[in-house]
C-alpha cells in the first residue's frame, strides 16, 4: 500500500459517524445548554448562601437538644441558662453561626485531658477532691 | 433555516455569536458537525461521538473570545474536540473496545468479496490509527482525513510545521507497517 492509498483509506474513517450524526439535535442541545448556563443563579441556589443555611439549621437542631437534656437533668434552672444560649445563638449572623458550628466539631485532644493526674496533686488538693467526691 | 445565515461566512457567524444570536451558533454546529464527527470518530470517540461532537461545540461557544482567528474555526474546533477526546479518556478507567456493526460500515461495491476485503482495511487502519500516540494520530487525521495544510495543522496542535511532518511521516511508517 502507497502513502495515496493510506491517505484515501483514512479519508473515509469516520464517515459512518458523521452520517448518523443528528445536526439539528445537536444545535439544539448546545444552544440550550449556553442558554442554560447563562441564565443568573437564584440567590438561594449559591453554594455560600446553602452551605450557611446548612450550618444554622444544624446549630438550631443541636441547640434544642442541648435545651432539652438540660432541661430534662437540670429542670427549670437549667432550662433557663440553655433558654439563655440559644437567643445567643439566634441573634449570631451567618458567619458567627458557621464558626460556631465549626467549633462543634473540635475535639479536646486526649493529652490536654491527663495532663493532670492525681500524682500532681499535693495532700491538700487530694483532700478536698474526696471531700468534693462524697458530696 | 434563514437563508442569510448560510450564506454568512463563519466569521460573520462567530460575531454574531459573540453578540448573543443563537441561530448563528446553531449554524456553525450544522456546518462543522459532521466534520467534527468524522475527526471525533477516527480518533477513538467510538460510541461518545455525539456526546463529544456537544461538548466540544459547547466549549468551543463558551470561550469564543479565545479564537482569535489565525486558524480556521474548524480547525480551532478539532484541536478543542481532541482536548475533549483526551478528557473523557482520563475519566474512563477503562476504555471499553468497539467493533463496529457491519451495518455501520459503508458498502459501495457490488462485489461482495471486495466490500469484505475493503471493510477489513477499514477496521485494520481504524485500529491501527487509536493505537498511534496522541500526536501522530492528530496529525494524520488532519491532514489524510481533514485535507488540511501543514501550517495549519501545526497551529492547530501548537507545534511547529517541522515536527508536524515528522509526525506525520511516523504515523504512515507505522500504519503501513500495521496493514501489512
Amino acid at each position: 500500500m502507497d502513502d495515496k492509498q493510506l491517505e484515501q483509506l483514512a479519508a473515509q474513517l469516520g464517515d459512518p459517524a458523521a452520517e448518523q450524526l443528528d445536526l439539528e439535535r445537536t444545535a439544539q442541545v448546545v444552544v440550550e445548554r449556553l442558554r442554560l448556563e447563562s441564565e443568573p443563579v437564584v440567590w438561594w441556589r449559591k453554594p455560600r448562601v446553602v452551605r450557611a443555611l446548612a450550618a444554622a439549621a444544624l446549630v438550631v437542631l443541636t441547640t434544642g437538644v442541648l435545651v432539652t437534656m438540660r432541661v430534662a437533668s437540670t429542670g427549670s434552672q437549667g432550662a433557663e441558662v440553655a433558654q439563655t444560649e440559644l437567643f445567643e445563638l439566634e441573634s449570631l449572623s451567618f458567619a458567627d453561626l458557621e464558626e460556631v458550628f465549626d467549633s462543634l466539631t473540635y475535639e479536646r485532644p486526649v493529652a490536654e485531658l491527663s495532663a493532670v493526674g492525681l500524682d500532681n496533686l499535693d495532700e491538700n488538693q487530694l483532700r478536698e477532691l474526696l471531700t468534693l467526691m462524697e458530696g | 433555516m434563514p437563508e442569510a445565515l448560510e450564506a454568512s461566512s463563519d466569521a460573520d457567524l462567530i460575531r454574531a455569536w459573540r453578540r448573543g444570536e443563537e441561530p448563528a451558533a446553531a449554524e456553525l454546529v450544522r456546518r462543522h458537525g459532521r466534520a467534527l464527527a468524522r475527526y471525533l470518530s477516527a480518533a477513538g470517540g467510538g460510541e461518545d461521538v455525539d456526546d463529544l461532537v456537544q461538548e466540544t461545540f459547547f466549549r468551543a461557544f463558551r470561550r469564543i473570545d479565545g479564537f482569535r482567528g489565525s486558524a480556521s474555526f474548524r480547525t480551532w474546533l478539532i484541536a478543542i474536540g481532541s482536548n475533549a477526546l483526551r478528557d473523557l479518556r482520563r475519566q474512563q478507567v477503562r476504555r471499553p473496545v468497539v467493533v463496529l456493526e457491519d451495518s455501520d460500515v459503508r458498502d459501495e461495491r457490488s462485489d461482495p468479496h471486495d466490500a469484505t476485503v475493503a471493510r477489513d482495511l477499514e477496521r485494520l487502519l481504524e485500529e491501527a490509527v487509536r493505537q498511534l500516540p496522541e500526536m501522530q494520530r492528530d496529525v494524520f487525521l488532519l491532514r489524510a482525513q481533514q485535507g488540511m495544510e501543514y501550517d495549519e495543522i501545526a497551529d492547530a496542535l501548537e507545534t511547529s510545521v517541522g515536527a508536524a511532518r515528522v509526525h506525520y511521516h511516523h504515523a504512515v511508517k507505522r500504519l503501513k507497517k500495521a496493514l501489512e
